[in-house]
């Protein structure tokens, strides 16, 4: 696969029609741009003295450490009437900036971009979410894309909120 | 309405809205409670070599758990004696030596002030250092490798603190078969919400699970772990035992059905996993009573004041929580996942991505408890609702005769606000005349 201008276009159309379906919560079409053995990744962060990423490893704590079995069981609680923390939903914007691409030697895409996520609920509950994207793109059989795997970084070591929303 | 009672009525059941929102009654929690509890800071497989050190607070005031070339473990505030300026600025690391960022003054691990830039220039060589080192706290001690701090000189033994709530600590302590051992990195998040709203939550609200957690119970439970979570949630006996300094547990079974859950999800997991429930087994047999060893895990608690735990079965990992005071309408939530050290590969992979569904920052549990805990502050500050109390009043009157034969503690209805009832009673009593001003 050869990373050009036209492929650029192409996968930060996807990338933002993505975000538009979570957005607009519509998280069953979501999921079905998730690949069936994604594994979606949020691993801590920390300030550590020589280590100036302080990303926690494979091994390590986790705030999202899921398969699809799993997001699909937190897509349906969203759905029930009783999860309180999205019920009345939210309303979440996102923002995907910074998107680059390199080719992988398996046909598939590695894919970062920036992410500022800005949920608002109630009255006048708000907050920010800034971080890194990490995924891995590859075509579906329709032509289209399927995220194969999914790494987000935040920068935050304290997060403002708890997290009911997915990146 | 009387103006003069006191904000928390045991008797009654009845609890001011204002120790929620006052910041008046926020500073006095500050000064007689967080500076004079035993406080809890992290575990000691944290820091395991010499120079190994992490921050933390003890209430808002930043500390250092530092682990001296001498192998001891000492609790400093964080901050410079010169100027004030935090001389650790990273969650954990190792250092043989702290240096203030701001002017230069030098700490070695045991406090010492060992280096001040200018010392013949600036102070004429008169500057008396060992007035100037890093304050420290002056008790120290840990329980099970979980390391406390208090600032108070005259506090009790870390042991006496934590009282009959040893008893049911020591079956999660000893059922590890290598030792407590906290994965690496924590969640922390902010919440808008008072930070008794959340340990009062862990002491003893049985009440919320049903209804504040409804849509777990709504999913195919299935879907969440291969150590069925829920599994734990039907048929079995549970109780609430509250404890003299405010501490509670809940969610305690005494008939030694945790045990026999855990060998039938084990058997799904494989003959390794099912010998290693029987060796958990074995192990709290060999060192603890019948008794004990018969509860096999705890359930939720909490060490007053804000330092929670969850711990149900073998099989699952363990929450640790501690709730940051960040004013009266905020807190920090701070949390770690630990596990048995030697759990086989199968479970401790388990417990890694169960910790982060479940009870944490996004965890299907914990998102709906930031709702309910926020949304009770909101509603609390106003001047019509702080005048207000809440109600404690479940099953009052109900627990006179609250002992269990041979179980320490004072034992309550499952369903019962006796736990809150004693945190706010022990809230009371380190408050004094702090809790019993007039209304506003």
């Amino acid at each position: 696969m050869t990373v050009n201008a036209d492929l650029q276009h192409e996968v930060e159309q996807f990338l933002y029609s993505e975000v538009q379906l979570l957005s607009e919560r519509r998280y069953r079409e979501w999921l079905d741009l998730l690949a069936e053995d994604i594994r979606y990744w949020m691993p801590v962060r920390e300030t550590r003295d020589g280590d100036g990423n302080g990303i926690a490893g494979p091994e390590g704590l986790a705030i999202f450490d899921d398969d699809k079995t799993f997001l699909a069981a937190r897509v349906e609680r969203f759905y029930s009437d009783v999860a309180h923390a999205e019920q009345p939903p939210s309303r979440v914007r996102y923002f995907v900036s910074n998107v680059v691409l390199r080719a992988r030697g398996d046909g598939a895409l590695d894919v970062g971009c920036n992410l500022l996520v800005y949920p608002a609920r109630l009255e006048k509950t708000e907050s920010f979410f800034v971080g890194r994207r990490e995924d891995v793109l590859r075509r579906n059989a329709a032509g289209g894309w399927l995220i194969a795997q999914r790494k987000v970084v935040l920068d935050q070591v304290l997060l403002p909120r708890s997290i009911s929303l997915f990146f | 309405m009387n103006k003069s009672q006191a904000d928390v009525r045991v008797d009654a059941g009845l609890v001011s809205r204002r120790i929620f929102f006052d910041p008046e009654v926020y500073q006095e929690e500050l000064a007689r409670i967080f500076a004079k509890c035993w406080l809890f800071l992290g575990h000691e497989s944290q820091i395991p070599n010499a120079g190994d050190y992490i921050a933390g607070y003890m209430g808002e005031d930043p500390v250092v758990t530092w682990r001296g070339e001498d192998g001891k473990v000492r609790v400093f505030l964080n901050s410079c004696r010169h100027r004030g300026m935090k001389v650790c600025r990273t969650d954990c690391g190792n250092a043989k030596r702290m240096q203030c960022s701001f002017h230069g003054w030098t700490y070695s691990t045991n406090g010492d002030l060992v280096g001040v830039p200018s010392l013949r220039e600036g102070y004429r060589n008169e500057l008396d250092r060992a007035q100037w080192g890093l304050l420290r706290a002056p008790k120290v001690a840990s329980y099970g490798g979980l390391v406390f701090a208090s600032w108070d000189e005259g506090a009790g033994s870390l042991d006496d603190y934590l009282g009959d709530l040893r008893w049911y600590v020591d079956v999660l302590i000893e059922r590890q078969l290598g030792g407590l051992e906290f994965l690496p990195g924590q969640q922390r998040y902010a919440l808008k919400a008072n930070w008794k709203i959340a340990g009062e939550n862990f002491a003893g609200d049985t009440y919320h699970l049903g209804h504040s957690h409804a849509s777990l119970f709504k999913l195919d439970v299935r879907q969440i772990n291969p150590i069925n979570p829920l599994a734990y949630g039907k048929g079995l006996l549970y109780n609430n035992v509250s404890f003299a300094n405010g501490h509670g547990l809940t969610g305690l079974v005494t008939g030694g059905e945790r045990f026999e859950l855990d060998l039938k999800l084990a058997a799904e997991l494989g003959p390794e996993v099912v010998e290693y429930v029987r060796e958990c087994r074995h192990r709290l047999e060999t060192r603890l009573s019948p008794r004990q060893a018969a509860l096999h895990a705890l359930a939720f608690g909490n060490v007053f004041p804000n330092f929670s735990l969850n711990d149900f079965s073998a099989l699952r990992p363990i929450g640790i929580y501690l709730w940051h005071p960040r004013g009266p309408g905020a807190l920090e939530s701070w949390q770690w996942c630990a596990i048995d050290a030697q759990a086989p590969q199968v479970i401790k992979d388990i417990c890694r991505i169960d910790f982060p569904r479940t009870q944490a920052v996004a965890g299907i549990a914990a998102q709906d408890d930031t709702e309910n805990f926020e949304q009770v502050t909101e509603a609390t500050r106003g001047v019509i609702g702080r005048q207000l109390d809440f109600n404690y009043q479940m099953n009052l009157g109900n627990d006179a005769a609250a002992t269990k034969e041979g179980y320490p503690g004072k034992f309550a209805p499952y369903v019962s606000e006796t736990n809150q009832l004693g945190f706010y009673r022990r809230w009371a009593q380190l408050m004094g005349d702090g809790a019993q001003r007039p209304r506003t």
